[in-house]
C-alpha cells in the first residue's frame, strides 16, 4: 500500500499554478485551509512560507460555493427569503433588508413605518450579536479561550429575543417585501430595553479584560496596516474601511429605511491597523446600542405588511435596481434584473467579504504567519457571504 | 569510580527502564485493541484537508537560527557555574570577582547580539 | 556490578519507580479533570458533568476513549522517528521524579546534585518534539518542531540563571538541602528572599512546557495542532501525559527551591508539598485560560531582552549581598 504514496510528491492544484516548488527550494508551500481553525469555515489560503514568513498568500474560494445567484433565476421573489438568510449566517437580517429593500424599489412597494422600525431594530440587534461572535473568534484565533463564552453569553440574550418574532435562532428569513412577517410584542421591546444597558454594562469588562490586555494589543497594533488608498482600490468598506480612516457608512452615505431620523455616529478610526478594526467593531456595537434606543422609543402603531404586498406569484415590473445596505462586514449590496416574470432574470449579490479578503493577498506578504492569522481574523470573514 | 555512584546511575537505568515500559505498555495495549480501518485517504498527511504539496522534508528557511548559536554558546557557559557554586564563599573576594568577570563577559554576548539587530526581526 | 545489583536498595527504588509511575498517571487524570473544571468556571459553565458525579470519571473515559482509538502513521512519515518520538517524550518523565522530596524521607532517592539530574532531563523533552515534527512528515508539524526547540532553547538559560541564584544561596543542588534551609513560614521562603528569581523562574517553566500564553509549539489556531498534528490515539496521549507530568515536575521544582516544599506553619509534611504544587499548577492553568498567545518574536525577545538581563543581574546580586553579610 505504502507503494502508493512513493510516487512523484504531488504538485498542487490549479489554484496553486503560481506555486511551483523550484529544484532547491527552501521555501514551503502550505495549504492553509479548508479545514483549518483560523480560516473560519471553508477558506484556503495557499502561503508560501520562508521559515515563518509569508511570501506569498492565494485565497483560493469555492469551498462552499451554493449558487445563490443562480438559485434567484428559478425562484419567486417570495421564495428567494430564505436564501437571503443564509448567504451571511452571522448578519442575516442585513441581507434581507438589502433583498426587501431591492424588490420594493422595483415594485414601488410602500412599507408601513412601524415595519421600517421593526426592521432597524432587528437589524441592529443582529449586528450586536453578529460583532460579538467576531469579537470572540477573533481573540480565539490570537489564542484566547475565554472570551468567546462572555461574548456568547450576550448573544444567547439577542438569539433569544430574535426568535420570538423570527421563529429561528440563525438563518432569519424575517422581511418580506413591503413589511415583515411579524410584529414585535411589547415584551420583545420590553426585553431590547432591558437589553441595552446589560449590554452597556459589559463593554467596560470588555475593555478592561481583553482590549487593554497588553499581549493583545501587541498580536493587534501594528499588524496588517491598510492605508486608505489601499482599501480604496480594493474596495474594503464597512469597520474595514472605517479603520483605514474614512467615515463611509451605507446607512448615512445612501440613507435607506428610517435610519435618516436616528442619531448615530459614524466610528473611525486612523490606526489602520487590526487594533483599529477591533477598535472600530467595539464603538459600532454602542452605536447600535444607541440606534435600540431611540428607535424602541420612536416605534409607532401601525401596520406591520402593506396590504397588496407581494404574494408567492408577485410578477415584478420589467426594470433594474440596486440597492445597498450596511451589513456588519459593509456594503451589502443586492442588484436585481427583472424582466416582469414571477422570477427576477438576474440576481447580482455584491458581498463586502469578497472585496476584504481580495486584500489579504497584499496585506499578509512578508508578514509572520502568527500575523496572518490576526490579520484574517481582523478582516472579519463569513465564508458562506464569499462563496455566495 | 566509586560504587555508589555507580549504584546511583543504576537507579537512574531503572527509573528509565519503568518509564520505557509505562511508555510502551499503552501503546501496545492500543495496539492490540483499536479498530484496523483501511483505506488509502486516511493515511494521507494532514494539510488542511488538501493533498499536500510536495514534502515537508525540505531545507528550511528557520528565521531563528541566530537565537539557537546564542543559545549554544550560553548553555555550555552557564553549565561552569554549577561547580562554581558548591565552592562559593571558601575564598574571600576572588570568587566573587571571578564570577563578575566570567557573567559580564557572557552578558557581552547579548550586547554583541542586540546591537547586531539579532532581536530586530 | 553483583553488589549492586543485589543491592537491598534495589527493591526500594523498583518500588519507588512504580509508584511515582502510578503517582504521574493518577496526577495526569486529576489535572486533566481540574483543568477542564477551572476552564468551566472560568468561562461560567459547568464543566464535564455528565460522566460520574460533577463529571469525577470523564478524565477516565477520555483516557479509555484515548486507548480505543486507532493510531495512524502517515503514509509519508518515518515509521522509527515518528513511534520513537512519543516514547521519548515519557520515558525521562519518570527519573525527574527521582531526587523530587515530597518529605524528608519520601524521596526515592538522596541525590547530591538532584537539580543537575532534573535539569539534565528536561532536556530530552524538546528532542521528542523535535522527533514527532520531523519523522511526521508534516509541515505544520514541522513549524511546531522549530518553534518548540528555538523556545525552549531559550527559555532553559534563564531558568538556570534563575535556579543559580538560589542554589547560590544554599552551596548545594540537594533539593531536600534547600528545602530545610527555609523556613517554615511564607517570609521565610525563597520566593520572598529572591522573588525576581522565582518570577523569571516560574515563566520560563510555563514557556518550557509549552503553556499558553507561550503555546507556540501547539498553537492550535496557527499551526492546527503543531508538532502532534498527525499523532492520534496514544500516540498523542504520551505527548499529553508527558506535558502534564511535566508541569508537575516544575511546579515541584518551584515548590522546593522558592515555597517551602514539605514546610508549612503547622503539620508539615508531604501534603504541604502537594498543596503548594497543585496551587502553582492552577495559578498555570489559570494562565492559560486567560491570555491571548504572544506571537514568535515577541515569545523570544521577552527572553533575550527581559528574563535574561534580569536573571544575569539577579545573579551577580546574589553573589555580591552573599559577600557583603
Amino acid at each position: 500500500m505504502d507503494s502508493v504514496f512513493h510516487q512523484e510528491p504531488f504538485r498542487g492544484d490549479y489554484y496553486t499554478r503560481r506555486f511551483e516548488p523550484g529544484p532547491d527550494d527552501s521555501t514551503l508551500i502550505l495549504n492553509m485551509g479548508p479545514q483549518h481553525p483560523s480560516t473560519h469555515g471553508v477558506l484556503r489560503v495557499v502561503v508560501e512560507l520562508e521559515g515563518e514568513y509569508i511570501l506569498r498568500a492565494e485565497p483560493v474560494l469555492g469551498y462552499l460555493h451554493r449558487m445563490h445567484e443562480k438559485m434567484g433565476e428559478t425562484r419567486s421573489y417570495l421564495q428567494y427569503m430564505p436564501n437571503m438568510g443564509r448567504v451571511d449566517y452571522l448578519h442575516p437580517l442585513a441581507w434581507n433588508h438589502a433583498y426587501v429593500c431591492a424588490v420594493e424599489k422595483l415594485g414601488n412597494i410602500e412599507v408601513p413605518r412601524r415595519a421600517e422600525f421593526i426592521r432597524v431594530i432587528t437589524s441592529e440587534l443582529n449586528r450586536i450579536s453578529s460583532h460579538l461572535l467576531w469579537w470572540g473568534a477573533y481573540l480565539l484565533d490570537l489564542g484566547a479561550f475565554t472570551p468567546i463564552m462572555y461574548a456568547f453569553e450576550e448573544r444567547e440574550r439577542i438569539q433569544d429575543l430574535l426568535q420570538e418574532p423570527t421563529g429561528s435562532r440563525l438563518t432569519y428569513s424575517f422581511f418580506r417585501p413591503g413589511g415583515v412577517a411579524a410584529d414585535l410584542s411589547p415584551e420583545f421591546l420590553q426585553g431590547v430595553r432591558e437589553f441595552i444597558p446589560y449590554m452597556r454594562s459589559r463593554l467596560p469588562m470588555y475593555k478592561d479584560l481583553v482590549t487593554d490586555n497588553i499581549i493583545l494589543r501587541y498580536r493587534c497594533e501594528e499588524v496588517g496596516e491598510l492605508p486608505l488608498d489601499m482599501a480604496r482600490r480594493y474596495g474594503a468598506s464597512g469597520p474595514v474601511l472605517r479603520a483605514s480612516g474614512m467615515a463611509y457608512d451605507v446607512r448615512r452615505a445612501e440613507p435607506y429605511s428610517v435610519y435618516p431620523e436616528l442619531e448615530f455616529a459614524t466610528p473611525v478610526s486612523q490606526r489602520t491597523d487590526a487594533m483599529g478594526r477591533y477598535k472600530v467593531r467595539l464603538a459600532e456595537i454602542e452605536e447600535s446600542l444607541k440606534i435600540l434606543e431611540q428607535a424602541v422609543e420612536m416605534i409607532p402603531e401601525g401596520e406591520i405588511l402593506v396590504k397588496g404586498a407581494p404574494k408567492p406569484r408577485w410578477k415584478a415590473p420589467a426594470g433594474e435596481v440596486y440597492q445597498a445596505v450596511e451589513g456588519a462586514r459593509g456594503k451589502i449590496g443586492v442588484h436585481i434584473l427583472s424582466a416582469g416574470s414571477a422570477q427576477p432574470y438576474r440576481i447580482k449579490l455584491r458581498a463586502p467579504g469578497f472585496s476584504n479578503l481580495s486584500l489579504f493577498a497584499e496585506l499578509a506578504k512578508g508578514t509572520l504567519l502568527s500575523d496572518a492569522v490576526s490579520i484574517l481574523g481582523s478582516l472579519d470573514l463569513v465564508i458562506p457571504e464569499i462563496d455566495r | 569510580m566509586p560504587p555508589h555512584l555507580l549504584s546511583d546511575y543504576l537507579f537512574v537505568l531503572v527509573f528509565l527502564l519503568v518509564g520505557l515500559v509505562f511508555a510502551i505498555a499503552p501503546v501496545l495495549l492500543a495496539a492490540i485493541i483499536t479498530p484496523r480501518g483501511v483505506g488509502l485517504k486516511r493515511l494521507t498527511t494532514y494539510e488542511s484537508g488538501m493533498a499536500p504539496i510536495g514534502q515537508a522534508w525540505i531545507q528550511f528557511g528557520v528565521s531563528y537560527y541566530l537565537f539557537a548559536l546564542i543559545f549554544l554558546a550560553f548553555d555550555v557557559d552557564v553549565l561552569y557555574l554549577f561547580p562554581v557554586l558548591v565552592a562559593y564563599g571558601s575564598f574571600p573576594w576572588r570568587d566573587l570577582v571571578g564570577i563578575a568577570l566570567f557573567v559580564g563577559i557572557l552578558s557581552l554576548a547579548i550586547v554583541y547580539a542586540w546591537c547586531k539587530g539579532v532581536f530586530e526581526w | 556490578m553483583e553488589a549492586t545489583l543485589l543491592d537491598p536498595r534495589m527493591f526500594r527504588i523498583v518500588a519507588a519507580a512504580m509508584a511515582l509511575a502510578a503517582f504521574v498517571g493518577l496526577n495526569a487524570l486529576v489535572l486533566v479533570y481540574l483543568e477542564r473544571k477551572i476552564a468551566g468556571h472560568v468561562q461560567r459553565r459547568p464543566g464535564p458533568f455528565e460522566v460520574g458525579p460533577h463529571g469525577l470519571l470523564q478524565p477516565l473515559a477520555d483516557a479509555l476513549k484515548l486507548i480505543g482509538k486507532q493510531l495512524f502513521r502517515p503514509a509519508g512519515a518515518d515509521a522509527l522517528l515518528f513511534w520513537m518520538a512519543p516514547v521519548v517524550s515519557f520515558i525521562p518523565v519518570l527519573p525527574l521524579f527521582l531526587p523530587i522530596p515530597f518529605d524528608p524521607d519520601l524521596v526515592a532517592m538522596h541525590v547530591e546534585p538532584g537539580l543537575l539530574l532534573i535539569l539534565a532531563f528536561t532536556g530530552i523533552n524538546v528532542l521528542a518534539l523535535c522527533m514527532a515534527g520531523w519523522g511526521s512528515n508534516n509541515k505544520w508539524s514541522l513549524l511546531g518542531a522549530s518553534r518548540a526547540v528555538a523556545q525552549s532553547v531559550a527559555y532553559e538559560i534563564p531558568l538556570l540563571m534563575a535556579l543559580l541564584a538560589v542554589t547560590f544561596m544554599h552551596g548545594s543542588l540537594n533539593l531536600s538541602e534547600i528545602v530545610e534551609a527555609q523556613g517554615a513560614w511564607p517570609w521565610q521562603w525563597n520566593a520572598f528572599i529572591q522573588p525576581v528569581a522565582f518570577i523569571v523562574y516560574f515563566t520560563c517553566a510555563v514557556a518550557e512546557t509549552n503553556r499558553a500564553p507561550f503555546d507556540l509549539p501547539e498553537a492550535e489556531s496557527e499551526l492546527t495542532a503543531g508538532f502532534h498534528t498527525e499523532y492520534s490515539g496514544m500516540g498523542f496521549g504520551l505527548f499529553f501525559l508527558a506535558e502534564y507530568a511535566n508541569m508537575i515536575v516544575v511546579c515541584a521544582v518551584a515548590t522546593a527551591l522558592f515555597l517551602g516544599g514539605w514546610q508549612g506553619p503547622f503539620f508539615s509534611g508531604w501534603w504541604w508539598f502537594l498543596a503548594k504544587t497543585y496551587a502553582l499548577l492552577m495559578v498555570i492553568i489559570w494562565f492559560r485560560w486567560t491570555y491571548p498567545r504572544v506571537r514568535f518574536d515577541q515569545l523570544l525577545n521577552i527572553n533575550w531582552k527581559w528574563l535574561l538581563p534580569l536573571s544575569m543581574v539577579n545573579l551577580m546580586v546574589t553573589a555580591l549581598v552573599m559577600k557583603l553579610f
